[in-house]
Formats: structure tokens, C-alpha cells, sequence
């Protein structure tokens, strides 16, 4: 292990599939449901494994760290089967309710904690059920460590990277000294598949779990008790489909100029109604 | 009646229309499982395959085969209409391609 | 990774043939694993929609009890459709109706999850969503399987990556390359409707479904296909087969399918249904001629990727065979692996015990059926015919009626059959 001389970690974190996504009384997110991997964390995770591709196989090591109920296993071995080395689970009561203060709060204290000097470290920009964007950022503050949002590029350059980062209309290009933390958008690149060797591994790898104590935190400093963010109301909003109209027409140039020609109608009707307001 | 004024000729059917309803894992377009040879396709005296594929994935656009890999349910039609050697046909990377819930 | 032996078994493709082989190696203890490139397992996999008989009982007695399965099949009905006519057999079976029933309706995403589970349960590793290149092959022997390039060693692999199988092809298996005419395309969808309508609809008590199969007559250029349309708990399977030998330039084969869907019968059969999901298959002709060599030093194939799949035109079987297979090949390949022989001598020990199974014994018992099923005059000739000659027959008019053979002999002037090739035709039936 020890020749592996450039280490990763990956912030990982599972998330209900979209179509079963809902929230409890409480305001929490129900975890109950049928998960997944959070769609930007895989983006994160193939930045990692891209890099790893780049340096080395015999070089790299990726860890992937998550923080949620013992079920996120699920996630944590995908990556493994992926490519991944080494997982690590952060699995505590205690934790439930932490808003994005506190998860930051516990990741950073976990990553410390683990006593690899990680080169740089990746998460995604966000998740689909919180949609906060927040824990990278926060995490890469508690590290004292930079970081850059938004990035759908990286150039490894040996003790800095070269990164492009999204902006609206944009973007901006950073050259990062490492280590250093990076949120990747699902522009990024295309996550791989999961590899048979990697996949029979995974399945005999052993998924550290670590506790709120084991990281030297107490439960007043995670979970409810921890977050500053206060759930004031939840409301759990669904809707139907919108009406989807198919566009007819015996060749593409029909349904084009049908579609254009509905397109004009919605804007005729729009200018009408602000006419009237 | 003439073969020709049989109602499948006269079908106004469009079956993209119905792929919204299956489930997808869209893999890379440089990792797409299924290439085709345009230069064999041109000179091709039957191009089946537009016909052939279940969910057109093969269309003849200004007078060229064009093949698009995102609507592919993995059945094999074109690799074995394909009599030219155009269709290099594998399996989409695991996990990846039609995903049917109901099968 | 030459060394690295982590499994006695592989077993590729988790449809019914290989789930059915990885549940009973495990539960004889064999280390085996299941991979399958679908993520979750059985989302690759489609098929018409009914699994007839009771080959899973040799796993588990009361397998359809446990099971995912839609309804029990009751009754068959088999019928003509022309453009604007249809006609219909319709039986009714009264010991079709109880338990332990006859066949079942299913949805294959599910029930191929479910039995992968079986299988995992009884100890088999489950790898999903990984697609396997190839056996890895040594002067003729197979040594293992070859995935993303690493090479895996085994002591047997059984093959049961289904229609399309891109392990024979790849590893260089096949007899000869696969052609058109060694496959159907099977386009089919799924329409959801309430459980009550469907039962009101076709006469069905809670649990009980039925089963329809055509021949789709009458149609342009002799395109040879058929229809299938079946009852599952709250949707129907409706479907074509299209034989794609016979699928003429200027039509899509999904126009065949939506051809079917808007006939009047059909119509009104689906009425008010939802379209759910739409998916396409091969269906393998089966059949001796197309067959794969069964089984080499160091494997076997079962299922669909042999070829094992039984359609005489009246009845189409391709879910029971496969799982029949799986288990007659992992008899075999279990018996191997404990006393160390997995040669091509040894697991020939799978053909044989094959030949005394109806799988295949079927299939060399009805080796010329696609002479009679195939035959396009069937569609394009014969089944108008039947229709226009009872439609005139049945219809009250008032006007004198014609002497039952007057009517037969103009109607097959006019249809232009010729006596002699029908009569070579109709002794087709012989093949059934």
C-alpha cells in the first residue's frame, strides 16, 4: 500500500431514485425507499478513476466515503466494483438530521480522522435530493484545503491541476495547487461501468464503519442537535405530466414547421396575456 | 385488392412516439455499442436495415444511412439483415442501454 | 490474473436458463457465480409472455407459489386475422383451471429478478450490470471467461447469454454465423388495464388468465408473422413475430406490429389499455439446423443461446425449455466438478440426458415443422381463404344460398389455389 504514492478520496452519497423521492413529517428525506447512487457522486467517482488512469493504476488509491444508514453500502460497493480501493462508511444515529453544517462538520472530522493524506479530493456538485450544493465546499473548508465548484475538467499537472469551471455563459479556467477538493458537474465525462475483477473484489472488501464517536464527536455537535438549519414546513408537492403533444408530420421538415409553428402560436399567446396584465 | 392499397401501407405511425415509455441508461457516443460503415452503406442495394430495426435507429438522411445508437433495444436486428459487413454489433457496456422494467 | 480462480462455475446471462443452472449448482454446493450484463438483473430480457409446464419444480416444488407470476392460463384461444375478418379457436380446458395449472403468464424483468434471487439465496454470487467478452479459450479448451479484457478461471462455464449470443459469437462457437432465417423478431408491448376489466372482458376469474396466438394472413408481399396477445394481472402482453427473412423493403416491422394492434379484434380486445412499455427480442427459430454445439471441454450452453426453443405454430415455447436446460446442464456440470472432469466427453453427458427431455426431443421429433409453419402460402393464401369461404358461408342474405362445394369451388378459383401445390402444402401438416 504504501507505494501508492497518490491518494484520492471520492464524497459519496446515496440518494432515493427520483420517481420514489419523497419527504417525512419531519421534514427529513425517507430513506426507505429504493436508493442509488447520487448521479453527480458517479461523475465524481469517474473524475477519481480518470485520474487514477492518468497516474496509475500502481500509483493510486482511491477512497470512497460516505455518511448515512448502513443500507448506503450499496452505493460505497458499486464504486468499488467501479474501480474504487477502500470504503469507508460514517453509519450513526446520532447523525440523523444533520443538516449540510453538520455533515460537512462530521465528513471533515472522518477524513482527518482516517490520517491519509489525501492529494485531492472529489465530490459531486451536488445531490438530487438535497440540491444544497453546500458539503463539498464546506468540507474542503474544514480541511483548510482549496476548492472549485462546478468543474467539468481536469488537467493533471503533477503538484496542481488545471481546471475549467462552469460558470452561466462561461467559464473560468483555475490552476489549483493540491491538494485541493473539486465539485464535478454530470457534464464532466460519462461514468464507466462496473469491471468483473473490480466487482469480485468488492464483494470480499470489507466496508470500515465508522461512529460519531469513533471520530471524536459527541451527538450535541452532529445530527439535529448539530445543524443550525431549522426545518420550518415541508411540503410534499406532485403533479402530473405535463400534457406532451407529439409533433405530426410524414417527414422531419413537417414536424419542424409544425413545431415552429406552435412555438409561434405560445409566444402570440404569451405577449396576448401580457398585453392584458 | 392490390397488395399495395393493403392497410400497412397506409399505417401513419411513428414509433419514436413510444420509446418515451422505456427506460434508457445512455452510455457515452464514443462508447456507442453498435458502428456502422458509411462508405458500405452508400453503395448498399437494399438498406434493410432502415426497415428492419424495431425502433428505427437506422435513418436515410440526404441519401445517407445514419445510425443512432441512443434508442437501441439490443435485439440484433441489424447485424443479421446486415448482409454488407457494415453493422459491427456488440453489447452495450454493463448496465448501460435499454433497462425494461416489465420485460 | 491468470491464477486468480475465484469461482468453480460461471454461468453468463441471468435469464431463466442461467438463473435456473446458478440455483441448482449452488444448492449443491458448488461455488458458482451469475453474471449478467442488465442492471438489475432480467432488464435485458423480454419474451412473449407465458412460461408453460413445471421444469422449476425439480428447484423448488411450489416454485409458482413463491413466484412473481401473473396469472394462471386457463384457456388458449388460436386464431386468423385478415385485414378485415377474424376467426377463432377457442378451448377451454376444465383441468387447465386448477392448481397446480399448466402455465403462467409472466412479466420476464420481474421473474428472472426473482429467480436470480433464488439463486442467490441458495449461495450463488450475483454480479449485475457486467457484460461478459468471451470464454477464454486454449487450444479448443474453455479455461474460463474473459470480462473487460481480465482473464477468469474456471473449472466449467455454462452459456446462457440467450437469442443473440455474443459469447458464442465472439468466442467463435457458432457452427456457422447466424442469418435471418434462424430468427424471428418478436416486437411486443405491454398495455395496462385494470384487473377487473380484464377479467370482465375475457371471462376471467381473479388469477386466471388466457392466452391468444394468430396468424396474420393476407398480408403484402407474404410477410410470414404472428400475434400473441396475453393476460397478466393488471396489463396485457400483446405482441408480434415476424419473420424477418420474409420482412419486405418499404415496411418496418413495427408496422407489422401496429398493423396487428389496430385490427378491429385486436382493437377491441385492448380497448382503453395504456401503453406501458414497448420492447423488441429475437426469438430463435429453434430447431436442430441452428444449433450451437451444446457443450466443449469446459462448457455448455443452455436456453435460448442453443437454440432450445420449440414453436410448431400452435404452440411456442422458449421459457420452459431454457429452464430445463439450465438444470439438465448443471446435473451435469455438478457431477463434473465433484469428480474432477469437465472434458467435452464427460459434459456430452448434458446432450444425452437432453434427448430423453422434451426439450430435445422435440426438436428432432418436429425437425421439419418451419416447412408447414414457415410456409408462406399459409399466411398469404390459405388463411384469406378460410376467411372469405366462412364469411360467405355464415352470411344470411336474402338471396338463395350456394351448395357448400359450389361455394368452396369458386372461392378457391378465386383465390387462385391450385389443388396440387395445396394438397402438397395441406400434407405439410404431417410435420406437426
Amino acid at each position: 500500500m504504501s507505494n501508492k504514492t497518490f491518494k484520492i478520496a471520492v464524497l459519496i452519497k446515496q440518494v432515493p431514485i427520483p420517481s420514489k423521492m419523497r419527504a417525512t413529517k419531519e421534514g427529513l428525506m425517507d430513506r426507505s425507499v429504493a436508493s442509488m447512487m447520487n448521479p453527480y457522486c458517479k461523475h465524481a467517482l469517474e473524475a477519481a478513476l480518470e485520474l487514477k488512469d492518468t497516474i496509475g493504476e500502481e500509483k493510486t488509491e482511491i477512497w470512497v466515503i460516505s455518511m448515512g444508514p448502513p443500507n448506503f453500502e450499496q452505493s460505497l460497493r458499486e464504486a468499488l466494483s467501479m474501480g474504487a480501493d477502500h470504503a469507508i462508511l460514517l453509519s450513526d444515529r446520532k447523525l440523523a438530521g444533520s443538516d449540510t453544517y453538520a455533515t460537512a462538520k462530521a465528513l471533515g472530522t472522518l477524513i482527518q480522522k482516517l490520517g491519509v493524506n489525501f492529494n485531492i479530493v472529489f465530490a459531486g456538485l451536488q445531490t438530487i435530493d438535497g440540491d444544497t450544493a453546500h458539503v463539498g465546499p464546506q468540507v474542503a473548508e474544514r480541511l483548510g484545503i482549496p476548492h472549485v465548484s462546478y468543474v467539468e475538467k481536469i488537467d493533471f499537472k503533477g503538484d496542481h491541476v488545471v481546471v475549467r469551471r462552469i460558470l452561466e455563459g462561461g467559464n473560468i479556467t483555475y490552476k489549483v495547487p493540491l491538494p485541493a477538493l473539486l465539485t464535478i458537474t454530470n457534464t464532466a465525462n460519462k461514468p464507466r461501468g462496473p469491471r468483473l475483477k473490480y466487482a469480485i473484489r468488492a464483494k470480499n472488501e470489507e466496508i470500515k464503519v465508522y461512529s460519531v464517536d469513533d471520530i471524536g464527536l459527541t451527538a450535541e455537535e452532529v445530527g439535529s442537535a448539530g445543524s443550525p438549519t431549522l426545518v420550518y414546513r415541508v411540503k410534499n408537492v406532485t403533479h402530473d405530466r405535463p400534457p406532451c403533444q407529439f409533433m405530426e408530420g410524414e417527414t422531419v421538415e413537417d414536424k419542424v414547421n409544425m413545431l415552429a409553428e406552435k412555438l409561434r402560436e405560445l409566444v402570440e399567446a404569451s405577449k396576448a396575456e401580457a398585453v392584458e396584465a | 385488392m392490390s397488395e399495395t392499397q393493403h392497410k400497412l401501407f397506409t399505417l401513419k405511425f411513428d414509433i419514436k412516439n413510444k420509446l418515451g415509455n422505456d427506460t434508457f441508461e445512455t452510455d457515452a457516443e464514443e462508447r456507442a455499442h453498435i458502428t456502422i460503415k458509411p462508405e458500405i452503406c452508400r453503395d448498399c442495394p437494399h438498406k434493410k436495415c432502415l426497415y428492419a430495426c424495431p425502433t428505427r435507429c437506422y435513418n436515410l438522411i440526404d441519401g445517407e444511412v445514419k445510425f443512432q445508437y441512443e434508442d437501441c433495444v439490443e435485439c440484433g436486428t441489424c447485424f443479421l439483415v446486415c448482409d454488407q459487413g457494415s453493422v459491427s454489433w456488440s453489447n452495450p457496456q454493463g448496465s448501460f442501454g435499454i433497462k425494461y422494467q416489465l420485460g | 490474473m491468470e491464477d486468480v480462480s475465484d469461482y468453480d462455475v460461471y454461468v453468463i446471462g441471468g435469464g431463466p436458463a442461467g438463473s435456473s443452472a446458478a440455483w441448482y449448482l449452488a444448492d449443491q454446493g458448488i461455488n458458482v457465480a451469475l453474471i449478467d450484463r442488465g442492471k438489475p438483473i432480467g432488464s435485458k430480457n423480454v419474451s412473449g409472455g407465458v412460461l408453460w409446464g413445471h421444469d422449476l419444480k425439480v428447484l423448488d416444488e411450489e416454485w409458482w407459489k413463491k413466484a412473481p407470476i401473473e396469472r394462471a392460463i386457463i384457456s388458449k384461444k388460436i386464431g386468423l386475422l385478415t385485414e378485415d375478418k377474424a376467426m377463432l379457436f377457442d378451448w377451454d380446458f376444465e383441468e387447465w383451471g386448477h392448481e397446480p395449472y399448466v402455465g403462467f403468464s409472466i412479466l420476464r424483468a420481474k421473474f428472472d429478478r426473482w429467480l436470480a434471487k433464488r439463486a442467490q439465496e441458495a449461495g450463488a454470487d450475483i454480479y449485475e450490470g457486467i457484460a461478459v467478452d468471451k470464454l477464454w479459450i486454449e487450444k479448443g479448451e474453455v479455461k474460463g471467461i474473459v470480462q473487460a479484457g481480465d482473464k477468469f478461471k474456471s473449472k466449467a462455464v455454462i452459456v446462457a447469454d440467450g437469442a443473440n449470443s455474443r459469447i458464442l459469437i465472439n468466442s467463435g462457437l457458432l457452427t456457422k454465423p447466424f442469418s435471418q432465417n434462424d430468427f424471428y423478431l418478436g416486437i411486443k408491448e405491454v398495455l395496462t388495464l385494470p384487473e377487473e376489466t380484464i377479467e370482465e372482458r375475457f371471462g376471467l376469474n381473479s388469477e386466471e388468465g388466457t392466452a391468444f396466438e394468430f396468424i396474420l394472413g393476407g398480408l403484402p408481399k407474404n410477410i410470414v408473422a404472428g400475434g400473441f396477445l396475453y393476460t397478466n394481472k393488471r396489463s396485457l402482453s400483446l405482441g408480434v413475430v415476424v419473420d424477418l427473412d420474409t420482412l419486405p423493403l418499404g415496411i418496418h416491422s413495427y408496422d407489422v406490429f401496429e398493423y396487428y394492434k389496430q385490427h378491429p379484434k385486436i382493437k377491441r380486445l385492448i380497448k382503453d389499455a395504456k401503453e406501458e412499455e414497448y420492447a423488441a427480442h429475437f426469438v430463435p427459430k429453434g430447431g436442430l439446423h441452428m444449433m450451437p454445439p451444446l457443450f466443449g471441454n469446459g462448457y455448455v450452453v443452455v436456453g435460448d443461446a442453443a437454440a432450445l426453443c420449440f414453436s410448431n405454430g400452435l404452440v411456442i415455447n422458449g421459457n420452459g425449455p431454457a429452464i430445463r436446460s439450465g438444470i439438465e446442464a448443471a446435473k451435469v456440470v455438478s457431477e463434473a466438478i465433484k469428480i474432477g472432469d469437465t472434458s467435452s466427453k464427460f459434459l456430452s453427458k448434458y446432450a444425452t440426458s437432453l434427448k430423453s427431455t422434451y426439450v430435445l426431443e422435440n426438436l428432432i421429433r418436429f425437425k421439419n415443422v418451419e416447412k408447414f409453419k414457415d410456409n408462406p402460402r399459409i399466411y398469404s393464401t390459405y388463411t384469406p381463404f378460410i376467411l372469405n369461404f366462412s364469411e360467405k358461408l355464415l352470411r344470411e342474405e336474402n338471396k338463395p344460398r350456394e351448395h357448400l362445394v359450389k361455394l368452396l369451388k369458386q372461392e378457391l378459383k378465386e383465390a387462385g389455389i391450385n389443388s396440387i401445390k395445396a394438397a402438397i402444402d395441406l400434407s405439410g401438416v404431417r410435420y406437426l
